[in-house]
């Protein structure tokens, strides 16, 4: 096998992948990023999310300080489940609006009001979370990136997905990576890595009966990261909180005078924004309440919000609403005439690998970003990827030596790998997805009980066991959906055992759980995390209790402020 | 099928190829394009969106009706 060598490895050229390259490159000019698509398409931004609005914006004229930010969060749903640490949310309050400023400057075009500011939103227009963000163009987001990587000569390589870490002695020293066109195998021999693969979002099969990658997030999104550093022996965590979302992009509207409505016309989102600030567990909520189906109605919005929504995704450079808007035609759906049907389809989960303040995982020299450890969106995602790229070049600083590669390790990947393309006979990686995202859907989907998890459990195991072996790949294109279909698996597990092990609800939030045998929260596991993590053959599965749910104190900000390795 | 493409306006650029984040585009040996895996389709329209002839059009399946 092949071995490049580069100080600082970077996994994914997504949003958190492309600023922590850029941050990174401050410091380092020895960076490889791998992309498995490419630049251009690769990641949430690839395929056009966050295309139309960033947030939170703090401390800016007319909007919330990140003090009144952190308690808007903790005094909504998504603070009652106890389970994150406000001093993240702080950190993103501080750290955003710089870095939105930074974008602009590399040609992020934001939509300005007519006295030239940027054209704010949202804390004047919904009530009691103080909240403000700025309308974009989508479409110049991932472009702007692109730029500033090209114009700092950061090397991306791109149709190259990597498929595991490489360790010496629970130090990780780079990853081997599969060439999704030709099916050869590199390994890249780094001094620090840093994981930006997005989510675990090809976890299901969502509305059952249709294709299986059509979804509300990234389709290349199935858990690369979290199925690496598991089985590179690397805790992860809140891996059973679950997130749903709908397909359509429309709630955006709703600032223009659009509502989602329940099926006898109640606007059921409205008021759960006012107080609880959670669009997944409302969507689940209502829809268990027996008030589905839900549909977005955006008939009365006055001519003005129309007109906004018509100028707004009629713009090519907010692709893909100009997409939503084709979508929409296509079936002959008009907006002023009729409803819009949506439904909750689970995009993921929000945990992934414990980190710390400065994006460290609990594997020295690995360092994550994005959605890998967050699903809290854009603002997460880069304001953790510049502390991880910082974070990560400062600890090169302090590797003077490169740890050798173990040959042995090395060999096993590379037989795991590539055994399904030596096969005559077998059946393709992609039959294995679906009964594994079947086995999910039927046993772990978004409502869930300890007696459908347990069995999920032995399903897939059985699966694992038999198949796994059986698995043939004829193109390189085949390749990359086994390396895929490996990660889908241990999320799979890592997901259900962790919803097996927590014995309450967590009936809030953007993220929740919801145990029909344990109903509510239970005091006993407020504050507690479940962690897993793999020793030898073996799952080991606790709690951790996490910090107190408080806002932080301007001191504890201060202790983390300069970044870290 | 999802992406249909209309060879008449193709210029064979290869852009649809190189841009497709599932993979699933294929070219032959005179470079057109064609669809190879359409289970695998994201309908993310980045082919249709990004083809400088406006050769391809993406199609909604029935499935998504």
């Amino acid at each position: 096998m092949k071995i490049t060598k580069t100080e600082l490895l970077i996994i994914g050229a997504g949003a958190a992948g492309s600023m922590a390259a850029i941050k990174a490159s401050d410091y380092t000019k020895d960076i490889i990023v791998l992309e498995k698509a490419t630049h251009r398409s690769g990641g949430a931004l690839g395929i056009g999310h966050f295309t139309s609005e960033i947030n939170p914006l703090c401390n800016i004229p007319g909007g919330p300080t990140s003090m009144e930010f952190v308690e808007g969060y903790l005094s909504s749903s998504s603070g009652w489940s106890g389970q994150e640490r406000p001093l993240d949310k702080y950190i993103i309050a501080e750290e955003f609006t710089p870095i939105v400023k930074e974008l602009e400057s590399w040609g992020l075009e934001i939509y300005r009001a007519e006295d030239g500011t940027w054209d704010n939103y949202w804390h004047k227009k919904i009530g009691e979370r103080m909240e403000s963000g700025c309308w974009v163009k989508g479409g110049s987001m991932k472009k702007c990136l692109m730029d500033e990587v090209k114009r700092r000569g950061i090397r991306i390589i791109e149709r190259t997905m990597a498929v595991d870490l490489l360790t010496n002695d629970g130090k990780v020293i780079g990853a081997v990576a599969l060439n999704t066109r030709n099916g050869e195998l590199t390994a890249y021999h780094a001094k620090a890595v840093v994981l930006c693969t997005g989510s675990s979002s090809r976890s299901y099969i969502v509305n059952p009966g249709k294709k299986w990658f059509y979804m509300r997030d990234m389709g290349t999104n199935c858990g690369d990261g979290r199925g690496m550093v598991y089985r590179a022996g690397g805790e992860l965590t809140m891996m059973e909180l679950i997130r749903t979302d709908h397909m359509n992009g429309n709630v955006m509207a709703r600032f223009w005078g659009g509502r989602a409505v329940n099926h006898k016309g109640e606007d059921f989102l409205a008021e759960t924004y006012r107080k609880r600030w959670s669009r997944s567990y409302a969507m689940h909520e209502e829809e268990e309440k027996g008030n589905g189906p839900l549909f977005w109605d955006s008939r009365d919005m006055p001519q003005e919000g129309h007109d906004k929504w018509e100028a707004y995704t009629s713009d090519e450079k907010n692709f893909p609403d100009v997409v939503l808007t084709e979508t929409y035609a296509q079936k002959g759906q008009d907006r002023r005439k009729g409803r819009y049907e949506f439904e909750s389809q689970p995009i993921g989960f929000l945990g992934g690998p414990v980190f710390n303040y400065y994006g460290a995982t609990s594997l020295p020299g690995l360092y994550a970003a994005g959605d890998e450890i967050w699903q809290d969106s854009l603002s997460g995602a880069y304001v953790f990827a510049r502390r991880a790229g910082i974070a990560a070049s400062k600890y090169i600083e302090g590797q003077d030596d490169w740890d050798p590669i173990d040959e042995k390790q090395l060999k096993g990947i590379e037989e795991t790998i590539l055994a399904p393309s030596k096969r005559k006979e077998g059946v393709p990686p992609q039959e294995l997805e679906e009964k594994v995202r079947g086995i999910m859907t039927k046993y772990a989907y978004i409502s869930k009980t300890g007696g459908m998890l347990e069995q999920g459990l032995k399903n897939i195991r059985r699966i694992r066991e038999e198949w796994e072996s059986r698995i043939k790949a004829d193109t390189p294109h085949d390749l990359m959906r086994w390396a895929e279909v490996r990660n889908i698996m241990e999320v799979a597990e890592v997901h259900m055992e962790s919803s097996l092990f927590r014995t309450e609800s967590v009936p809030y939030g953007r993220h929740f759980l919801d145990r029909k045998d344990y109903p509510t929260q239970h005091p006993t596991w407020y504050r507690q995390r479940v962690v897993v993590k793999r020793e030898g053959d073996e799952m080991k599965i606790f709690k951790r209790k996490t910090v107190e749910q408080r806002p932080p104190t301007l001191e504890e900000y201060e202790a983390v402020k300069e970044v870290k390795p | 099928m999802t992406a249909t493409f209309d060879y008449g306006k193709c210029t064979r650029c290869g852009t649809c190829y190189n841009l497709c984040p599932l993979d699933v585009i294929v070219k032959d040996e005179a470079g057109n394009p064609s669809v190879k895996y359409p289970d695998e389709c994201q309908l993310c329209f980045i082919c249709q969106t990004e083809c400088p002839e406006k050769a391809i059009h993406v199609k909604i399946p029935l499935a998504f009706w």
